[in-house]
């Protein structure tokens, strides 16, 4: 089960997102479905096809499957998306 | 230096992981590149992680170009000399399972 705690270590495909802050002002807002995922790019399909976004200097908000809304800090993600299972993960803040 | 999650293995998420990434595999079968792409990301995981694919997710696949099987689109079945035959239609592949294999049980 996909849960605020283990999220960062969970899978991302085919969850909703959207893009809360990005250094670039034209990424801001975009949300869509998550296609696709490497080791520093997420790949959203959106209303009018598929954009490549960085994971870095991103704040994420992800939809869970039982949709709860969590806002994930795009520097923590970026390990590949095999790796990052076993990675070790500091305590989640509630906000 | 921040701890991991209690009682939350790496295996059981990877094991979660590997079963919705075949889901998603069999959703996006018009797209047959996409689903590859989900099928090498749950082998790659559960051989990094050593977790055993279960038998239907094994036989889901072509093990030589990862496409997500779709019998009788991409995937032709036969029964020859005691064996069932895969033959992979995107790469043309060819798999042999012995069949009345007494030793194993399932």
């Amino acid at each position: 089960m996909i849960t605020p705690q283990n999220i960062l270590r969970h899978e991302l495909i085919g969850l909703l997102v959207s893009v809360e802050s990005s250094p670039n002002r034209y990424e801001e807002g975009i949300s869509g479905v998550i296609v696709d995922e490497t080791r520093n790019t997420l790949r959203i399909h959106t209303g009018n096809g598929i954009k490549c976004l960085e994971k870095q200097r991103k704040l994420l908000r992800v939809t869970l499957p039982d949709s709860v809304q969590v806002i994930i800090d795009g520097n923590a993600l970026s390990v590949s998306p095999t790796r990052r299972v076993s990675m070790r993960v500091s305590p989640y803040r509630k906000v | 230096m921040a701890k991991a999650e209690k009682g939350v293995s790496a295996k059981k998420i990877a094991q979660e992981r590997v079963d919705i990434l075949f889901e998603r595999a069999k959703e996006a079968r018009d797209e047959p590149e996409l689903s590859a792409r989900y099928v090498s990301l749950a082998r790659e995981m559960a051989m990094k992680q050593r977790v055993r694919l279960a038998h239907y997710h094994r036989r889901s696949f072509c093990p030589s170009c990862h496409a997500y099987f779709i019998p009788g689109t991409n995937l032709r079945v036969r029964i020859q000399h005691g064996k069932i035959i895969y033959t992979c239609g995107s790469c043309g592949a060819v798999t042999r399972i012995p069949l009345n294999k007494k030793t194993e049980s399932r």
